[in-house]
């Protein structure tokens, strides 16, 4: 027991629930813009693994860290423009549409890996580069300080700043409120001349962006290459994270911390005897009661039992 | 009178997807300065007009022209640009923002990247100064009262530059006294050069507003007038296209026992307003009681209390004798023997995608001859549903067809065809009327008269007031969640009695109601 | 209206098309030659080999060809039918719940967790012709339905998002079956991660032994016709049907929407559960699965191709089997990886499901009808504009 909570309470235990708080963290900002617009993002899996693929791709093939990066943020962003397209010029259910991008990402990445590296399940073969750490002058020569504020890779820094930028735009400037406005009640914002179909585009777009960064994180920073299915779910629990958190940055930031964690404390407990099958859930397993809670909390207080007033579904239009 | 004028709209033409016509080749003129009242029933296409004015909908057909030139209005935005606002019936404001926030959205004042917030209260501030509209402007939208979002909504049309305004039934929501209000500023508005236009149903207001009038009905124009030079009578007759006095030949009311009685009702809403106040009143036999008031006064919660939809948060009903749970299970109220005309028949009424026969069963498909051991006999089902066509009148193919296709006073046909056939001692019509055209309406009006003549007993709910007059036996009054007045002797009485106790102006003692 | 269908069936006729013309143009690309000739020749070349690909793609699972000339392809045929099996239980299942407007898609994390609970049936239950076949498949089904009743039980009591809900719980469901397969059910003596082999009397009995044709095509057609029964000839399936169209009008007409929404959900739960297990019970003999193999995420296509409607799934599911079966022979006959098919049905969900995708077209043949019927209709008299 002791040793368990030595595991937990140490300084690589809170590097490590960073490192995998990092791409939730981006993947639920996205999910925050996207839900503020009142399109929410399923396709943020998707877009991630896209992203993480092509960063891989990019650099292997260019060995330019810059033209990765741009390269997948770009190809991410627009896979969210298509999203946007399609549920939002052509009115495809958004989440059937979303559905479908994930099934073209989970498909198409590895089509694409097989075609350029003639192997399906990794990038093993590509000679991909790394997004560098981190590592900030005299803060990291401070003990424990040092240890918590230094040393971390490049995008999870920018994931923290991103957190403060996200609540800014959301809150301080009129992208932001228009884009509050257009979730809230989009005919308010038609009746005085904002575009509800631009600003969901755009909204969605910067979800995309943002998936993107997370999506970089994991093929360029997490490891080193490109795996099939990568993502294992980070898109989805971002969305619960969002969940929990609500139409706010730092609420959201918090979810994805708890996730994050979580899913850090798992790998923590494979030095026990615990079977990985059984770690490798419990971030899933949380999550679920965690939103099962939440949700209960939240008909408590409504005191309506009625289905009819949820807040997703096929036809909400 | 060329020079003057500000609007054309020539030969609109609107058809929506589901084949419904709802602007058949109409005209608009409306001269610089005026008010203009455009008056017509409820579906009589003035607010689709309107829409395709301001570029919410896109007309099939026709032209539009505004200051001189001929104008394609394929927005709001490019309404807003040329001059155009529009103050609809449901405000377009965002509850969670400030009333300044509201007002400037799509036109935010900046500082470097932010939006400039002292700047914008400045603004506001100014700008309602100028017209004489004083607003909060730091409150949130969802915390001020109705006449107040009115307001709001008025003043963001005037900083965009408005010099046409579109209202639409701006009265509807509003105290008398914020009518008054209202009707000020307005005024004032045409002094300073706005034009405005002014969607109603009301014929003292337009008569008390309003400079010109066009009258529409069922999808056309049928003409336009000087106010001054034309009567209410004659406003009406254009509007409905009849003599609205023909009344509905009926037999006093022979009452019987109490079918519902309703004790002490009181709820609060989720905004904090406590809607019902303590109402108790009875149905009995063989009788219409009607709901009057003016819309939000209690009418809705009531309806859904009784038909189980909501909650109650204090009191009894019992229905049939049966004494209605707390929990909502509108099942159950069925199986005690009530119907519900609902007031929104898309909302609640039908399921578009499902068919008229499908709709028609779905209170009763668990019984024999439409199932059996759990199995539906569509056979069965299909020829109950092409005897209701033809008993209720639907027009349409046949009972495959879907709701979705069908016209709104078909749709409506459909729905009272399943809740009168339903055999239940009890109806409850909450507008059952609303929005369909008059031969429907006529013939759902009838219908109710026929079941109180079969010795049920119905519930009317209705802001139609001379339906109310027409149809039912004793007329309850409420206001602010309270009954105000009972009126024993309908034909005693009219309807501007019943607009000063709608209106709050009057009020009874309980000994003048008598028995409720 | 019957404008409405026509137009349904053009839709999905065109995006399917496209859906093709797409994969057509990647194929196209993929087969440029990086050898150092003229440009006009390359393009020949690529032309000449995408066409040779698509040829594979689009008739392979029927025809085999040779220098001689074409031939029935009988391996083909069988696998073509065989992978139709587990996706038209799963789009059922999937069909089921988009009926009811419910977004479930667990069907993957039950369609997995009821098959590898199923083989420890499989597995050890006493080896009965039939029985224990039928016992096997129960189990799959009691799984299935148990681990729908989460997200339905969270959906109808909690208003929890059933979308999120079930999708977490389908890792969960695979982790879940790994374990049990690897802990419990391991065949030390195999190579790789599979269990221990069924019990004889368990497997599916076979129409072709040589390419192993089994039954299972019966029990997803039979399982058609029982879903089809339900949805379209029972008041649960009438009730299923009205909470979809309108919870609101559902509700008010006195149908308790909770108890339908947790029963449609686990009623669909156990008819995915069955999927997996049918497969290995009909082919592999084993568990086998290291990866989930998305059967459930097919269901999904599916059930939008099929529109929901039942009796359309095994269509639907056919064509799905037949471009993923042609994907892979003209895999193994040029460089083309049949992972592609995943593009193609991206491209056809996105664009069947488009409500506004060739609208226009549709709208115009509206108001021409309409218009039609107004002139006909007496005219309302007009006043004079003074």
């Amino acid at each position: 027991m002791n040793e368990m909570l030595q595991g937990i309470l140490s300084w690589d235990f809170i590097a490590a629930g960073i490192r995998v708080t990092t791409p939730i963290l981006l993947a639920a900002l996205g999910a925050l813009i996207a839900e503020s617009a009142g399109t929410p993002n399923i396709a943020l899996e998707g877009i991630m693994l896209i992203s993480a693929f092509i960063g891989v791709i990019v650099s292997g093939f260019t060995g330019s860290l810059w033209l990765a990066i741009i390269f997948g943020v770009i190809v991410g962003t627009l896979m969210a423009a298509i999203l946007a397209y399609f549920a939002l010029k052509l009115k495809t259910d958004i989440i059937l549409a979303a559905i479908a991008l994930n099934i073209f990402a989970s498909g198409g990445t590895i089509f694409f890996l097989a075609m350029l590296t003639g192997d399906k399940g990794s990038s093993a073969s590509v000679n991909s580069l790394l997004i560098p750490n981190v590592t900030i002058p005299i803060i990291d020569k401070i003990p424990i300080l040092g240890d918590i504020l230094s040393g971390h890779h490049s995008i999870t820094y920018v994931a923290i700043v991103l957190i403060f930028v996200v609540q800014y735009m959301l809150y301080k400037t009129p992208l932001g409120l228009r884009i509050r406005a257009v979730g809230e009640n989009p005919d308010a914002a038609e009746s005085v001349g904002i575009s509800v179909v631009k600003t969901r585009f755009i909204a969605l777009m910067l979800s995309g962006f943002l998936a993107s960064l997370g999506g970089l994180f994991l093929s360029m920073g997490y490891v080193s290459w490109f795996a099939r299915d990568m993502t294992a779910g980070r898109g989805w629990i971002a969305l619960a994270a969002q969940a929990l958190g609500g139409l706010n940055a730092f609420g959201v930031a918090a979810g994805s911390f708890l996730f994050g964690f979580t899913e850090a404390a798992s790998y923590s407990l494979q030095i026990f005897d615990i079977p990985y099958e059984f770690t490798q859930s419990l971030p899933f397993i949380i999550t679920i009661i965690v939103l099962g809670i939440y949700a209960w909390r939240k008909v408590k207080a409504s005191g309506k039992l009625n289905v009819s007033n949820s807040s997703i579904g096929p036809t909400e239009k | 009178m060329a020079d003057n004028c500000i609007l054309e709209m020539n030969n609109i033409w609107k058809i929506y997807p589901n084949g419904v016509v709802a602007n058949k080749d109409m005209q608009l003129k409306v001269n610089k300065g005026e008010i203009h009242a455009l008056l017509g029933e409820n579906g009589a296409g003035k607010s689709t007009l309107m829409k395709i004015l301001f570029g919410i909908e896109q007309p099939t057909k026709g032209e539009i022209i505004y200051e001189g030139r001929q104008v394609d209005i394929s927005s709001p935005n490019e309404a807003i640009e040329y001059g155009i606002g529009m103050v609809h019936q449901h405000f377009m404001l965002v509850p969670s923002l400030t009333v300044a926030e509201n007002i400037i959205l799509g036109m935010e004042p900046k500082k470097g990247l932010s939006i400039d917030i002292d700047q914008a209260y400045s603004f506001v501030q100014y700008q309602s100064d100028l017209f004489g509209l004083p607003v909060p402007s730091k409150e949130k939208v969802k915390d001020i009262s109705v006449g107040m979002k009115q307001r709001v909504e008025i003043i963001k049309t005037l900083v965009r530059g408005a010099n046409l305004i579109i209202l639409d039934e701006p009265t509807a929501v509003l105290t008398p006294q914020e009518t008054v209000d209202l009707f000020k500023a307005l005024k004032n508005l045409t002094e300073k050069g706005k034009t405005i236009i002014f969607i109603t149903h009301k014929l003292n207001e337009v008569k008390e507003i309003a400079d010109r009038i066009t009258v529409t009905r069922r999808g056309r124009v049928v003409g336009t007038a000087k106010v001054k030079d034309i009567s209410e009578i004659e406003m009406s007759k254009m509007m409905v296209g009849r003599d609205v006095d023909i009344r509905i030949e009926k037999e006093p009311a022979q009452t019987g026992k109490k079918l519902m009685e309703i004790n002490d009702l009181e709820f609060t809403r989720t905004d904090g307003v406590k809607s019902l106040k303590g109402l108790s009143f009875s149905l009995r036999e063989g009788e219409i009681l009607g709901v009057a008031g003016v819309e939000g006064n209690g009418q809705t919660e009531l309806v859904q209390i009784i038909t189980g939809i909501i909650p109650r948060e204090k009191g009894r009903i019992k229905l049939n004798q049966v004494e209605l749970p707390k929990i909502t299970d509108p099942g159950f109220c069925r199986d005690a023997g009530l119907s519900h005309i609902p007031s929104d028949r898309m909302e609640r009424g039908v399921a578009p995608d499902s068919t008229i026969a499908e709709n028609i069963i779905s209170d009763r498909f668990k019984k024999i001859p439409f199932s059996k051991n759990g199995v539906i006999k569509w056979k069965e089902v299909y020829g109950f549903g092409e005897d209701m066509i033809k008993e209720f009148d639907i027009r349409t193919d046949n009972a495959k067809t879907e709701i979705k296709m069908l016209s709104g006073g078909n749709i409506q046909k459909v729905v009272v065809a399943r809740e009168f056939t339903a055999h239940s001692k009890i109806t409850i019509a909450d507008q059952p009327t609303r929005g369909i055209d008059i031969a429907a309406a006529d013939f759902i009006r009838r219908r109710l008269v026929k079941e109180r003549e079969n010795n049920l007993g119905v519930l009317l709910v209705s802001a139609d007031l001379t339906e109310l007059l027409e149809v039912a036996d004793r007329i309850i009054v409420l206001y602010k969640g309270e009954i105000v007045a009972h009126f024993n002797e309908v034909k005693q009485i009219n309807e501007t009695i019943l607009g000063e106790y709608m209106l709050g102006i009057k009020r009874m003692t309980s000994e003048e109601m008598g028995d409720l | 209206m019957k404008a409405d269908k026509r137009f349904t069936l053009y839709r999905i006729g065109i995006s399917v098309g496209i859906a093709l013309l797409i994969g057509y143009i990647i194929v196209f690309i993929a087969s440029v030659p990086s050898t150092d000739i003229a440009f006009m020749k390359k393009m020949k070349e690529a032309f000449d080999s995408a066409n040779e690909a698509y040829k594979y793609f689009l008739t392979g699972a029927l025809i085999r060809w040779r220098f001689t000339g074409a031939a029935f392809n009988q391996s083909g045929f069988i696998q073509w039918i065989n992978e139709a099996v587990p996706i038209i239980i799963t789009g059922l299942a999937v069909s089921m719940v988009f009926t009811a407007k419910q977004f479930n898609i667990g069907a993957e994390g039950q369609m997995f967790l009821g098959a590898a609970v199923a083989t420890a049936v499989a597995i050890y239950f006493p080896g009965i012709p039939f029985v224990s076949t039928l016992f096997v498949i129960l189990t799959a089904m009691a799984v299935g339905a148990g681990f729908a009743a989460i997200p339905g039980f969270m959906k109808a009591k909690l208003k929890a998002s059933e979308l999120v809900t079930s999708l977490m719980l389908n890792y969960v469901a695979f982790f879940m079956g790994l374990f049990i397969i690897k802990t419990f059910l391991r065949d030390s003596e195999a190579g790789s991660l599979v269990s221990l082999e069924f019990q004889q009397q368990a497997m599916l009995p076979l129409l072709n032994e040589r390419y192993r044709w089994h039954i299972g095509i019966f029990f997803a057609l039979g399982m058609t016709i029982l879903v089809w029964f339900i949805m379209k000839k029972t008041t649960w399936g009438y009730k299923v049907k009205l909470i979809g169209d309108n919870i609101k009008f559902a509700e008010y007409s006195g149908i308790n929407s909770s108890k339908m929404i947790f029963q449609v959900q686990v009623a669909a739960g156990s008819v995915a559960g069955s999927a997996g297990i049918i497969e290995l019970l009909g082919y592999h003999g084993r568990f086998l699965w290291l990866y989930s193999p998305g059967y459930g995420w097919d269901g999904i296509i599916i059930a939008t191709l099929a529109r929901n409607n039942p009796l359309f799934v095994p269509l639907a599911a056919l064509f799905l089997s037949y471009i993923r079966v042609g994907a892979k022979i003209m895999g193994r006959y040029t460089n083309i990886a049949p992972e592609i098919v995943a593009i193609l049905q991206a491209v056809i969900i996105l664009l069947v499901t488009a409500e506004a995708f060739l609208a226009k077209w549709k709208q115009r043949s509206i108001n021409k009808e309409a218009t039609l019927k107004e002139i006909n209709d007496t005219p309302v008299q007009v006043g004079e504009a003074r």
